[in-house]
């Protein structure tokens, strides 16, 4: 769907070059999705191949990153872009650089999992680490899908999920620090554990910021550090929405 | 910042928002529906705005939008088209310059505007900048000296040319006879400086020279620029108006103007797309 109207310039050129950019990142999302879907499994079934297979990949996530960062940069000098347009490149600057994290998260998570830890994990962590898995998995598909459509309302949802997975962040390092407490010697193993859902935890937050990109990106309204809520209903209010 | 309803005071009645200023901003000019037509052809819709002293303000839009047509207004320029007609007014210095009993030579001391093509007379550089000075009746040498050079030094030209005084105007480059141009206005200590698109026929270098000595103008006038550059609106104007069809669709600051334009068909127009 194109909200922003990315098809209707003048210069055909100038559509294709922003819809090559945006088409970019959705391809970006999709990799990043792969590897952060593919951490999160190699962690709960404890498979070293795949985590090996996840770090292993990050350089292409990297790879888009430069590249669309490095087209962003001729858009701005070439085409000096205003108002919406200006609003998509910046939200593209700033939305790779978040995916990016992600990526590295998700290698940071795979990087948890290795030979001496399988047999570690208790299945009630296991089932514990599998939901918020599924938790921020469904976070990111769901502001990539937020990003495609310019969906503000998903992206606002987006925003809200974030705190199921800080709670569930809280949960887990509770259990784990009992766990510690019971067996002094695991401690190592646990604390690899404890950072996998950190990293976890970071990917639910970088979400967040991308749907907060969205918003700004569709309403000229900048809602970080701010309530969300209370933004969406001003600008549902306000018809800050450029009218005719 | 101040969201753009607060600036938009509307009127009684249907006609067209009145585009004001911030609370508390001084007002150099106030256009009240202003109407404008060229025989049957009507140029100018209803335009009520205020344009901000002592601020760089620009016009954009599309040709044949009326911007043009506006700027000259504010120093009847338009007067000199015989088929021209106006209604509604213009609030300048505390009068309506539409009156048929304002001196329009002294209402162009008042308001000096610099065209697309510099227009240097084939004169000395001194006496382009002096031209203003004696015909308001001022004689004496030192006064006369003075003045000019206080002139060209404001237009960011003296240092080029102040060895040179008593050589023709025409042997200078576009962007100094711009410049030249623009001292002979200020010569006179207008308060408003109209410019229809000063940089149109100047290289990239000149342009920002001149979009720099804007800046500096406006510490000491109000400047009101018509420019098919958006780029160059963006760059030296503290505020927008954007036009079409001879109707003031928005106004307001430019850094909202540009990043955040509250109606479509001016989004339309500065992202370059069909409306």
């Amino acid at each position: 769907m194109d909200k922003l109207n990315i098809s209707h310039h003048i210069s055909r050129q100038f559509n294709e070059e922003l819809e090559g950019v945006r088409s970019q990142v959705m391809k970006m999302g999709g990799l990043v999705e792969e590897q952060l879907s593919q951490a999160v499994r190699a962690l709960v079934e404890m498979d070293v191949a795949l985590a090996r297979q996840v770090v292993a990949n990050d350089h292409r996530v990297n790879a888009l990153d430069v590249a669309i960062d490095e087209e962003c940069t001729v858009i701005l000098a070439r085409r000096q872009p205003a108002a919406s347009d200006l609003r998509l490149v910046m939200a593209v600057i700033k939305t790779i650089t978040d995916l990016e994290r992600i990526g590295d998260e998700a290698k940071r998570v795979a990087r948890m999992v290795a030979e001496e830890m399988i047999g570690t994990l208790n299945e009630e962590v296991r089932q514990e680490l599998d939901h918020m898995g599924g938790l921020v998995k469904d976070m990111l598909r769901q502001v990539l899908d937020a990003f495609a459509r310019m969906d503000v309302d998903t992206a606002v949802e987006v925003v809200h999920a974030d705190s199921k997975v800080d709670a569930k962040y809280a949960s887990i390092t509770r259990q784990l620090m009992t766990y510690m407490a019971e067996e002094p010697r695991s401690i190592p193993m646990i604390l690899n554990i404890m950072w996998a859902a950190r990293s976890m935890e970071r990917v639910g937050d970088r979400c967040e910021n991308i749907a907060e990109y969205i918003f700004y990106l569709v309403y000229g309204r900048d809602v970080r550090h701010t309530n969300v809520d209370e933004a969406l209903a001003e600008v549902s209010t306000e018809h800050a929405k450029p009218t005719a | 910042m101040i969201a753009q309803e607060q600036l938009v005071f509307t009127a009684p009645g249907a006609e067209p928002a009145h585009l004001g200023l911030p609370q508390g901003t001084p007002v150099a000019v106030s256009v009240h529906r202003l109407n404008l037509y060229y025989g049957d052809v009507q140029a100018l819709k209803e335009i009520s705005i205020d344009i901000a002293a002592k601020q760089v303000t620009a016009f954009i839009g599309p040709s044949g939008c009326g911007k043009t047509t506006l700027l000259r207004c504010f120093n009847r320029m338009n007067d000199l088209i015989p088929s021209c007609r106006t209604e509604g007014e213009i609030i300048l210095g505390g009068r309506n310059i539409l009156e048929k009993k304002i001196d329009v030579a002294e209402l162009r001391r008042e308001v000096g505007m610099v065209f697309q093509k510099p227009n240097p007379f084939p004169k000395t550089i001194y006496e382009n900048v002096a031209y203003g000075l004696r015909i308001h009746g001022i004689k004496r040498r030192r006064v006369l000296d003075e003045s000019v050079e206080q002139a060209l030094q404001g237009a960011a030209l003296w240092d080029e040319v102040k060895d040179r005084l008593d050589e023709s105007a025409l042997g200078l480059s576009g962007g100094q006879q711009q410049r030249l141009v623009i001292a002979r206005a200020i010569a006179v200590q207008p308060q408003v400086i109209l410019l229809d698109e000063p940089c149109s026929s100047l290289d990239p270098i000149s342009t920002l020279k001149v979009e720099e000595l804007m800046n500096e103008l406006k510490q000491q006038y109000t400047i009101v620029i018509v420019t098919h550059n958006m780029q160059q609106a963006a760059r030296v104007s503290d505020r927008t108006a954007f036009m079409y069809l001879g109707e003031m669709i928005e106004y307001g600051e430019t850094d909202q103007l540009f990043t955040k334009p509250g109606k479509k068909r001016t989004e339309d127009y500065i992202t370059g797309r069909y409306g």
